[in-house]
């Protein structure tokens, strides 16, 4: 649609004018958000309590809460396992889902049903969490690595099922004529179907990207290393210490500093900054005609 | 749309319970209603019993694999435990090496059943036990920790001589049987009431009010700080706050289960909380109580309590008040706040029922497991905590480091009070000792208590708060243990009754439902099985009054 | 035998494509699912899976005796449905919206932005969610200037489902939208240029050929919308729900929820809870995945 400059009628105008409108509501909408927890990062804890209502502008400035977040031991070591956790995961992820989709895609093969079943039927029933924790730690003896992280997930199905609803969008023919002119599976897949679905792949590299970033509970169960804790173990932990000074019974866990509240909302930031910077590197996927031109080519 | 990646149902068990065991471990504090009888014996026991500290030390290095929830405060600053000068200074005293291996924060509980799943124990676990199901004494029958009778009679002098001059703590530490399962945490110190009703001092002496302490004094108090100082919500809580003994101690009835006369009972079926109930519903109606307590969370209350919208409420000592009153400082000098005593019905009454800590903690005592080597010299190391010496090691660190001694007054030195890497107090204490919760040894020393609060207000809250802090050895339960039937038929109880019971509690204190249909609440409570329950509960208590 | 022996010699490359998957389903779902039998027992973490006692299915006829089943199982269902009727279609309507967007810039924008409350944590957006329809809140006060009564929207039963919903949408529509906006990305330009020469207007292209187009991811994500109608997560419902509006806030995970926190492991009875459930929406799924087969080429199988 970019590229014609047809003449626009008066309708289609007007409908311009009230759809940037209504975006720029959702836009105010669903930055707001965002925009509050900046904010009380940045505020003085100590005014930020009193405050009621919209927060429009820091509550007295104060970056403290920045300062404290860094001084945590854990912090710097938790980005370097999340990106080695977050790249390695998802390539794999990738890998493996990219295998599943495109066999469970391929039409004439009598098993890909049955297949299928047996892997929704994962989405239902499982064991339950300690079966699991037995499996990884004590029969694969994966407990206390990254790699506890990444291989019980190796697969979403979700993602899998995804990605395979566009798999089976690309036409019969081009994967025919391919296999016509002797190129076996692996070389479709990785020289027809996958460049031919780039704005999907870009999805699932955003999918499976950002919830590697946002997982603490596999970290949590698996790693007794602190050392090898994720960004967001470190900060689900941050974030418990402020409610838990709320409902401790004894004496004890009552700070009174100036980023008690603050603090919560600068490690939300220090955590999610990274991540969303992602997103604008794989929108360039998302642009009409990348499929039209590997049809051509 | 949300989920892109629908999580199997395991993995949302698992955040359940996560959330449930925060909830857990959040409430224990509220949910105390039950209690003991243990006297309040100052300081640890001053025993002649040769410190084990000293003997260990000639004997060979042992190293100890040491489960335990980091505290969360240590975990700013802390990688593990091992990097705490205390427990480098135990070390050096004591000849055991410790490696500690410890669950992220906020994941102790599903970490100790995944521990005890995965049959791989440590030497030493540090965890509540009276939280396992069914007991300790299930515990020890499933060899997960090892009993210590014999132990502590043997390799604990310190302990032992604690316990034999404080008979009503063996109790309490004891199961049914009598075994003793772990070293456990024990509070000294008169500062087990950390939270009560607070109210703006600078107001009342503004309006010539004295502190309320009876009902009717404070429906006064509230009323004029409506009409007076324009509060828009004079009383203000939050939901939660109503599981704490707050106001329905002057209608003389507990807020859960409660003991009256050696006898188990539930307080909303009581006749009392039928008085409660008409007093909070006029609250209500006449605008005294905040309407929105409902709805509202904790960040909103601290809202309403420093901005002038509320001139009463409930506070922890530590973190609200203290909170409240540096939030006030420049911006509202003359904000000052006075802690009032649990409210009575008449004058002269002594209020009786508190939400408090129990002298024995639970939390964080330490168990032997049987994959230890080591049980004796692991008890000898442990008792240590128990001596003076000892605890002073833990409360207060390394004399000319983060304490000096002024008469035989430990007082901490700026590393501590004002630390020079900008550490908070909490922080710094959770760098160098294991004061500030709960430890193997002895916890909520006065002598920190005093140096912790740093408001002069906050000195005299917890002066106040535990002034009639005997009381509830007749009112509240002891920590009891129900068997694990028991255990499986009370959840299945009391997930109805809470559910029916907080929905009509609203609904009464709200006017929604008319109080002449009390009655027909409490006859559905029974129907539900609120009786056999309390049975439960009867048994429970009867035999721990036979340990 | 010989079938496979010859679909081998047909497909062998498939076959080695697909072991790696089959082999990870195997380890990591189906030989952890032996755990599930504790839904029929009194499961001790010490005793083990095979040492627990067993409980027949007296954990499943609790749930079904339960005084609040019946409220539990509707309010579950009428929850979801509401989210079927309004979450599900509007990141649909939102990606086509943002498709027709002439401005390339700003088109980038607003997808940026929308999706960031993606990112930020349920506890913090619930906390703005309690603020905002609060006694003083924001949208407290934009219904009072249409002349509601001023209220916390949370304390009214009534309002409960609705907060639930718009709040949902308002977190999900833009990361909800990404997928189909990738979808939409893969249709080929040149049937919209064909219908231009037509004549079809953008409204006559959007309904012929981007929705067209999107028909089978949207039927897919349907059926398994369809099948995950008996469950609710329950984490944000307990960050907004009180007793005032258990009546018709409270589901099934809640009240599950409230259980295991008597302090003893509700390991069973969760599982059962669990078992139940995911039969009900397996077999919904089922149903939902023919009766999809039959109407449209699109299904899971």
């Amino acid at each position: 649609m970019e590229t014609t400059s047809v003449k626009k009628t008066k309708g289609e105008r007007i409908f311009q004018a009230i759809l940037v409108l209504f975006m720029l509501f959702m836009i105010v909408i669903t930055l707001y958000p965002f925009i509050y927890v900046l904010l009380s990062s940045i505020s003085d804890s100590r005014q930020l309590i009193s405050h009621t209502g919209l927060l429009l502008s820091p509550q007295g400035l104060n970056l403290d809460a920045y300062v404290k977040v860094f001084q945590n031991p854990n912090i710097i070591g938790g980005y370097v396992n999340t990106i080695v956790i977050v790249v390695g995961g998802t390539l794999l992820n990738l890998f493996m889902t990219s295998l599943g989709a495109y066999v469970l895609s391929r039409k004439g093969v009598p098993w890909t049903r049955t297949v299928m079943l047996l892997i929704v039927f994962t989405m239902f029933f499982s064991g339950g969490l300690i079966p699991m924790y037995l499996l990884v730690n004590n029969w694969l003896d994966l407990g206390n690595s990254l790699l506890a992280l990444i291989i019980p997930g190796l697969i979403s199905t979700w993602n899998l099922i995804i990605l395979r609803t566009s798999f089976e969008a690309i036409p019969d023919g081009l994967i025919e004529s391919a296999r016509m002119d002797g190129a076996q599976d692996f070389t479709i897949l990785f020289r027809i179907v996958l460049p031919l679905s780039l704005p999907v792949m870009a999805v699932m590299v955003l999918f499976y990207g950002v919830s590697h970033w946002n997982s603490w509970f596999s970290a949590m169960i698996y790693l007794r290393d602190r050392e090898l804790f994720p960004l967001q173990l470190i900060l689900r932990e941050i974030l418990i210490q402020n409610s838990t000074a709320y409902m401790s019974g004894d004496a004890s866990a009552s700070d009174v500093e100036a980023v008690g509240e603050s603090i919560k909302y600068a490690t939300i930031i220090v955590a999610t900054l990274p991540i969303l910077a992602v997103y604008p590197f794989l929108q360039k996927y998302f642009v009409k005609g990348v499929m039209i031109g590997s049809i051509k080519g | 749309m949300a989920n892109n990646t629908r999580s199997p149902l395991w993995r949302k068990q698992a955040v359940m319970l996560v959330l449930a065991s925060a909830l857990i471990a959040g409430c224990s504090g509220n949910t105390g209603n039950n209690n003991n009888s243990a006297p309040n014996t100052g300081t640890p026991t001053n025993s002649a019993a040769p410190s084990p500290g000293d003997s260990s030390a000639s004997s060979e290095p042992i190293s100890l694999t040491y489960w335990t929830g980091l505290n969360a405060f240590a975990a700013r600053s802390l990688k593990e435990y091992g990097e705490s000068l205390f427990y480098q200074e135990l070390e050096k005293r004591t000849n055991v090496k410790v490696k500690f291996e410890h669950p992220a924060v906020g994941s102790e509980a599903e970490q100790f059943n995944l521990l005890i799943a995965s049959g791989k124990l440590p030497d030493v676990i540090e965890y509540n036990f009276t939280t396992y199901p069914g007991g300790p004494e299930k515990a020890i029958s499933d060899k997960v920790i090892i009993p210590l009778n014999d132990i502590v009679e043997q390799h604990a002098p310190n302990l032992k001589a604690y316990l034999d001059a404080n008979p009503e703590m063996k109790k309490e530490i004891s199961t049914d049987n009598g075994t003793i399962y772990a070293f456990p945490a024990l509070g000294t110190g008169n500062s087990n009431v950390s939270s009560g009703l607070v109210l703006r001092k600078d107001w009342l002496d503004e309006l010539g009010l004295g502190v309320p302490e009876t009902i009717e004094e404070w429906t006064n108090v509230l009323t004029q700080f409506k009409e007076k100082k324009g509060a828009k919500t004079p009383l203000t809580m939050t939901l939660a706050e109503f599981k704490s003994e707050r106001f329905n101690g002057a209608f003389g009835i507990g807020i859960g289960f409660y003991l009256d006369g050696g006898q188990v009972k539930y307080g909303p079926i009581e006749p009392g909380y039928k008085d409660y109930l008409t007093q909070l519903n006029a609250w209500y109606k006449d605008g005294l109580l905040d309407p929105d307590f409902a709805t509202q969370d904790g960040a909103a209350k601290d809202a309403k309590a420093t901005n002038g919208s509320a001139g009463a409420f409930p506070a922890f000592i530590g973190s609200a008040m203290g909170k409240y009153l540096t939030a006030n400082k420049d911006s509202n000098p003359a904000y000052d706040l006075v802690a009032a005593q649990h409210p009575v019905l008449n004058k002269g009454e002594e209020p009786r029922f508190f939400t408090a800590a129990y002298d024995y903690r639970g939390e964080n005592s330490a168990g032997i497991t049987p994959a230890n080597k080591n049980a004796e010299r692991t008890a000898a190391w442990l008792d240590y905590l128990y001596s003076e010496e000892g605890n002073l090691l833990k409360s207060f660190g390394v004399e000319g480091t983060t304490y000096t001694l002024e008469g035989d007054y430990p007082k901490y030195t700026d590393l501590i009070v004002n630390n020079p890497d900008g550490l908070s107090i909490g922080d710094a204490m959770a760098k160098y000792l294991r004061v500030s919760t709960p430890s193997p040894g002895f916890v909520g020393d006065d002598r920190y208590t005093e140096q912790y609060y740093s408001f002069d207000q906050q000195k005299h809250a917890v002066k106040l708060f535990n002034q009639y802090y005997d009381n509830l050895k007749d009112t509240r339960l002891p920590r009891v243990t129900p068997t694990v039937d028991e255990g499986q038929e009370l959840s299945s109880i009391m997930a109805e009754v809470n559910t029916y019971f907080e929905e009509m509690f609203m609904q009464f204190v709200m006017g929604a439902a008319p109080i002449a249909e009390f009655d027909g609440y409490t006859a559905q409570l029974k129907k539900m099985g609120i009786e056999r329950a309390i049975e439960i509960y009867q048994s429970a208590y009867e035999r721990y009054m036979k340990r | 035998m010989r079938f496979i022996a010859k679909d081998y010699r047909r497909h062998k490359y498939l076959y080695f494509m697909i072991a790696p998957v089959i082999l990870y389903y195997f380890i990591f779902h189906y030989v952890p699912m032996y755990g599930a039998i504790i839904a029929f027992k009194n499961y001790r973490i010490a005793d083990g899976f095979l040492g627990s006692s067993w409980a027949g299915f007296s954990h499943f006829i609790s749930f079904f005796d339960s005084y609040y089943f019946w409220r539990l199982l509707k309010n579950t269902l009428l929850l979801n449905l509401y989210m079927l009727l309004f979450s599900f279609p509007a990141p649909i309507l939102f990606a086509l919206l943002i498709n027709e967007i002439a401005g390339k810039k700003f088109k980038s924008m607003v997808q940026t932005v929308t999706y960031l409350p993606h990112f930020i944590s349920m506890i913090v957006i619930c906390g703005m969610i309690t603020q905002f329809v609060a006694r003083e809140g924001v949208v407290t006060d934009i219904l009072v200037w249409f002349g509601m009564d001023r209220t916390a929207l949370l304390g009214h039963p009534e309002y409960f489902r609705a907060v639930y919903v718009i709040s949902d949408i308002w977190q999900s529509v833009g990361w909800g939208s990404i997928i189909y906006l990738a979808a939409i990305s893969g249709i080929n330009p040149e049937l919209y240029e064909a219908a231009r020469i037509d004549g079809a207007n953008r409204w006559k292209q959007t309904l012929h050929i981007t929705l067209p187009g999107l028909a089978a991811i949207i039927t897919i994500l349907f059926i398994l919308k369809i099948g995950n109608m008996l469950d609710v997560g329950f984490e944000k419902i307990i960050l907004l729900y009180n007793p005032s509006t258990y009546v018709t806030a409270d589901v099934i995970s809640t009240f599950v929820y409230r259980k295991g926190l008597g302090g003893t492991n509700e390991f069973s009875y969760a599982t059962a809870i669990g078992l139940f459930q995911s039969a009900i929406n397996f077999m919904l799924l089922l149903a939902a995945n023919r009766f999809s087969k039959k109407v449209s080429e699109n299904s899971l199988w």
